[in-house]
Order: C-alpha cells, then sequence, then structure tokens
C-alpha cells in the first residue's frame, strides 16, 4: 500500500480536512472569543471540532464519491459501453467505494484535528483565548504556503488567500455570535 | 472445444485498472498458462491492449469474466487457436 503522503488523493483529503476544520472553528468560535465574557473552555473546544469533523465527513464522503463515480462513467463512455453504470458493477465500483470512505475518515481526523489544535490552545489560557485565532491564521498561513510550493503555484498569493479566507470567517463568526 | 490460443482486444480506462491487475484476473482463470498483455494504443483516457492468451482448455467465458471483473473491456475475439493441436495462421499467397 502506497504511504500517505505519497497518495495525492490522500494529501487532497487531508488539506480539504484540515482547512475545514480551522475556517469552521474561526466562524464558530470566534464570536465567544471576542465578544462574550465567557471564555472558550476545552469542552466547547471538544464539542466544535467534533461537529466540523462530523459535517465534513458526510460532506467529504458525498463529493468525493460522485466526483470518482463520474469518472467511472466517463470511462464508460470513453470505452464505448452501452450499458451505463457497468463499471460501476466491477471491482472498480467497490474500490472507489472503500477508497472514498478511507479519505472520508481521514479528511474527517484532519478536519477535527484542524479544530481542535487553535481551539485547545485558546481554551488552556483564557486571558489570551485570542490566541486561538492567531494560531488558526498561522496554520491557514503555513497551509496556503505548503499548498502553493506543492503544486508549483505562487506560495506567497495561497498563503494570503486563505489568510483572506481565514480573516472573512473571523468576522463572519464575530458577527455572527453563533455560541 | 479445446481453446487453446485466443487473442482478445481489451481495453481499459488510463487510471485504473492497473495492467497487473487485470493480468492476477487473467492468471487465475482455469486452463490458462501464459498470457502476454502488449499496449497497442493511449488514448487521452483509455489504454488499448492485445492479450494473448494461451493454453489447454481455456475457458472463454471465465476468461472474459475475470477481465470485465476488473474493469477492462473485451471489445472484440481477434484469433482462435482451438483443437487437439496447435495450427498457425497461413498466409494466402496468389
Amino acid at each position: 500500500m502506497r504511504s500517505l503522503f505519497h497518495d495525492s488523493s490522500q494529501v487532497f483529503a487531508l488539506v480539504i480536512g484540515v482547512t475545514d476544520g480551522i475556517l469552521t472553528a474561526l466562524t464558530l468560535a470566534a464570536g465567544r472569543i471576542f465578544e462574550s465574557s465567557d471564555p472558550i473552555t476545552i469542552g466547547l473546544a471538544f464539542r466544535i471540532s467534533a461537529a466540523s469533523s462530523a459535517s465534513g465527513i458526510f460532506v467529504f464522503f458525498t463529493a468525493e464519491l460522485i466526483r470518482l463515480r463520474g469518472s467511472l462513467a466517463r470511462a464508460e463512455r470513453q470505452l464505448n459501453l452501452t450499458t451505463q453504470g457497468r463499471l460501476a458493477t466491477t471491482n472498480l465500483g467497490r474500490t472507489i467505494l472503500i477508497e472514498t470512505a478511507i479519505r472520508a475518515v481521514v479528511s474527517s481526523t484532519c478536519n477535527f484535528f484542524g479544530a481542535l489544535i487553535p481551539l485547545i490552545a485558546g481554551a488552556i489560557r483564557p486571558a489570551t483565548s485570542w490566541l486561538a485565532i492567531v494560531i488558526a491564521l498561522v496554520l491557514l498561513c503555513g497551509l496556503g504556503f505548503a499548498a502553493g510550493r506543492a503544486i508549483h503555484g505562487n506560495p506567497i498569493l495561497w498563503l494570503l488567500s486563505l489568510l483572506v479566507a481565514g480573516v472573512v470567517l473571523t468576522v463572519a463568526g464575530v458577527k455572527f455570535r453563533i455560541v | 472445444m479445446n481453446i487453446r490460443r485466443l487473442v482478445l482486444d481489451v481495453d481499459k480506462a488510463i487510471s485504473r485498472p492497473t495492467i497487473l491487475e487485470v493480468g492476477e484476473a487473467i492468471e487465475g482463470v482455469a486452463g490458462v498458462e501464459g498470457f502476454n498483455i502488449t499496449v497497442t494504443e493511449i488514448d487521452i483516457e483509455t489504454v488499448g491492449m492485445n492479450l494473448t492468451v494461451e493454453g489447454e482448455k481455456i475457458e472463454y467465458e471465465a476468461l472474459v469474466e475475470a477481465i470485465e471483473q476488473t474493469g477492462a473491456v473485451v471489445h472484440s475475439i481477434d484469433q482462435l487457436v482451438a483443437g487437439a493441436k496447435t495450427v498457425e495462421r497461413v498466409k494466402r499467397e496468389r
């Protein structure tokens, strides 16, 4: 079996999971951090991370399965198969289902820790709970930079794009005050 | 019918199944003693292959089922050699 980091689709799941986790944490917790006198607790950090992870696993599973089944449908047309859905009944259908499930678990786990790490940092020291936002934004910057380098794009542009996304969702979180 | 050799036109999508997966499936079919998979054409999304299978009493239906279960597709039989002995193709000359 290929190692996790040599499989680009696993890296895709990992990046989506971490990014989604951080952005969800920012959206849900920013209001509490900046506008409330109640600091973030460790329990709340785990609850937000679990909610983000649970929602993420279904979203990722559905999107990935549709993407891979779509690739099978395209292959059927290229192979001039007259019966639609024929490839899905072969080993490929089962392989795709297993791969999707594994990637969804990887993505969901990364989602959980992507949300948990900054929130825990804010919960451990309530006096400086804004640290959660800083750590989340720094993680997003690091992720953006790494992604930019990995795809031979402009790392600074990627870093700034994810930073802007993080700031926008933080502002949205402060306005919405969800938790 | 004692099938001794089959030459098949087999296509598959670029990404999967791999040729090794197709080969493993063929190897498990009753009667197959050896085979050759040669890529004849690579398109943007498909790979065309020429498959030669030799053996004794090769089970054609099982062979096609095994290949297609991997996700590859058998398009046609390009050569069939069967009987008590192997008869090679003789080119007509006029």
